[in-house]
């Protein structure tokens, strides 16, 4: 019965200075909805530029080349008098070094590729080992990808890149069409993801990817000049990187291998969540104290005006935590109220936010949790000084403070 | 019983020294009916709110039915002001967002053991005061004198045996006040000690005693003509 009278009356009081308790709700919601967005578009920044620097760049892998980047390569022959690698070299690579998972031999090759009467030149063909999709984080947009099968028995099919699709089956289903690679016809069995723009320029989305045997058959490679090597530990990748590299120099005595290993990407990975995260944390924790001062300057202001009603309620026999309490509860109160309407506006502001700016939200248990946590957590340890404040009050002055008026 | 010693009470402005209360040795016997009256300042809301607990004295002892207050905690001190007392105020001190009945309930909030029907109690109360047909109105849709028996009815709620009223009739007309002061009059008779203050001589006389207060100090105590202890009583020391 007490708590039921006590809420009633905490309500009533609100409710009769609603512009006081208006204000202080005010404080608390854009707070919380201020949390809440950025939250949500914290997470979704974060998981945008996350997955971009995923798709490029895997930070269990290096890569290894007889060439330097930006200087051609790729090749399969040494008809350019590069340096191949020889596949029982590359093969016999994780019983040398503990610590590598698998060598994905990158079997690279520019040659045109059409379908009917349409022809490009210069498209990329990969040729495909078991555990490339994995390594390489791809993903199919339509169709599947080479089952263990198709890579071991070198089906005669290709998964392309959706710019290739495009092209040649426009406003047509590209599944179950062929495509000619030289004078082998492949049949399209699933088409990629778009990755964009990849870290060396190329347009990642023309692309043709072939079960490794076919390649091997379309181009007969004698060695390779690319490798990518997938470790055990994300940890040891450099000096796993380095061993390679001595391996293939001494097996190759003056020739030098080159290595790219993700580690920048990696790292640049960690700072920017934790830098984003920072920022959001800053800006959230700002809007949350003034949200609470004002919440404790309104309740003072307030107190100062009920001095007489709460000397009554000492006369009546209320004891010093009762007032207290009473305080209490009626910041708890506010902050539950504007906690739950921040929490909607924050979903209003994110969405908006996110349409303007076009920005990714991830919306999870997080947001209204933590807002109601800190609006409650705001209305309590901002009530706690105002409350004994009002608990303190002498009954006699606060009495006689009423009689003046 | 209530048996002030030697009670003193001093309130220091500055370098100004106000000794409110001066020297208070008497003693109130249940089912009293007493008044306390002097000019204004001469310390009759201290005196009052020294009665019910409201404040401590400065100096001497208060004692309640053989117990001393100074050995009481505030929290024990609160707890006499919810059962044991009952205060009514000059300017009635009622909620004004709170209906006349919710106003009556709000001591069961700090009661130890509230009633199991609230409501109902304080319908009672508010009954008993002539007020059963307004009980849902708010106090600013009251008359002064209906305000007040609002107050009483609170007061009374808790049961207490003493009712404390700093001049209940203060901010009343004659024909209202005269309503009021039977109202008391009439609680007195039912068993409660009831201590009034008023600097009101026509109030005054018709209360069987009267404790007349100037400068702090107990100047005058008045007894009606068959001063007997079954009557209660007040005895200045
Ligand atoms: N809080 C206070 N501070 C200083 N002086 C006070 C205070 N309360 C009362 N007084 C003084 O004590 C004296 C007695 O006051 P009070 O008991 O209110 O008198 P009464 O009720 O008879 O008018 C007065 O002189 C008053 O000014
Ligand atoms: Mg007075």
């Amino acid at each position: 019965m007490k708590k039921s009278l006590l809420f009633r009356s905490t309500f009533k009081h609100l409710s009769a200075n609603s512009l006081t308790t208006l204000f202080m709700c005010v404080g608390i919601m854009i707070g919380v909805a201020v949390l809440v967005a950025v939250i949500a578009l914290g997470r979704g920044t974060e998981a945008r530029i996350l997955d971009r620097i995923d798709r490029f760049g895997e930070t269990d892998s290096f890569t290894i080349r007889t060439v330097p980047w930006g200087l051609g390569g790729g090749g399969l022959r040494d008809d350019h008098g590069e340096l191949l690698l020889g596949f029982d070299h590359i093969d016999a690579l994780p019983d040398h070094i503990p610590g590598i998972a698998t060598v994905l031999p990158t079997f690279n090759a520019r040659n045109p590729v059409s379908a009917g009467q349409e022809k490009l030149e210069d498209i990329a063909v990969q040729g495909v080992a078991l555990n490339y999709q994995e390594v390489r984080n791809l993903n199919i947009y339509s169709g599947s990808f080479f089952s263990e099968t198709d890579i071991q028995s070198g089906s005669h099919s290709a998964v392309i890149g959706p710019a290739l699709a495009n092209h040649f089956f426009p406003r047509e289903n590209p599944l179950g069409k062929f495509i000619q690679v030289e004078d082998m016809q492949l049949e399209v069995i699933g088409v990629l993801d778009t990755r964009g723009i990849s870290n060396s320029g190329r347009n990642a989305d023309q692309i043709v990817l072939v079960p490794h045997g076919v390649f091997v058959e379309l181009f007969q490679p004698l060695g390779l000049s690319t490798v990518t090597v997938r470790v055990e530990n994300p940890a040891n990748l450099e000096k796993l990187a380095a061993e390679t590299q001595n391996y293939f120099e001494e097996i190759y005595p003056g020739h030098q291998i080159f290595v790219r290993y993700p580690m920048a990407t990696a790292r640049a990975r960690d700072e920017i969540a934790n830098t984003l995260s920072f920022y959001l944390k800053i800006i959230a924790g700002t809007s949350l104290l003034i949200g609470g001062t004002v919440m404790m300057n309104l309740t003072n202001l307030s107190i100062s005006g009920r001095i007489r009603e709460i000397g009554l309620r000492k006369a009546l026999g209320a004891r010093n935590k009762d007032i207290s309490g009473q305080v209490l509860a009626e910041t708890a109160l506010i902050s539950i109220i504007a906690g739950v309407v921040g929490i909607l506006l924050g979903y209003l502001l994110t969405n908006e936010l996110a349409d303007r700016l076009e920005l990714r939200s991830i919306f999870s248990w997080h947001a209204p949790v933590f807002g109601l946590f800190f609006a409650l957590l705001i209305g309590l340890v901002f009530g706690v000084r105002p409350a004994k404040r009002a608990a303190k009050l002498d009954p006699v002055l606060a009495l006689r403070g009423s009689q003046q008026k | 019983m209530l048996y002030l010693n030697q009670v003193e009470k001093v309130y220091k402005n500055g370098s100004n020294r106000i000794e409110a209360l001066q020297e208070i040795s008497i003693k109130v016997s249940p089912h009293t009916f007493l008044a306390v009256q002097g000019k204004s300042g001469s310390g009759k809301t201290t005196l009052l709110n020294i009665l019910g607990c409201l404040d401590r004295p400065e100096s001497g002892n208060y004692l309640i039915d053989g117990d001393d207050t100074s050995l009481k905690s505030d929290n024990e001190l609160a707890a006499l002001r919810n059962n044991k007392f009952g205060f009514v105020f000059q300017s009635f001190n009622l909620m004004p967002r709170f209906n006349a009945l919710e106003n009556v309930i709000i001591p069961f909030l700090y009661s130890p053991n509230p009633p199991g029907k609230p409501k109902e109690a304080a319908k009672q109360m508010l009954e008993k005061v002539g007020l059963s047909d307004r009980t849902k109105h708010l106090p600013g849709e009251l008359s002064g004198g209906q305000q007040q028996r609002v107050a009483i009815a609170r007061a009374l709620v808790n049961n207490p045996d003493i009712i404390l009223a700093d001049e209940p009739t203060g901010a009343l007309d004659n024909q209202t006040s005269q309503e009021i002061l039977d109202i008391l009059a009439e609680l007195n008779s039912e068993g409660k000690t009831v201590i009034i203050v008023t600097h009101e001589k026509d109030i005054a006389n018709q209360c069987p005693y009267v404790l007349t207060l100037s400068d702090g100090r107990v100047v005058d105590l008045k007894k009606p003509g068959n001063d007997t202890l079954s009557n209660g009583g007040v005895t200045v020391l």
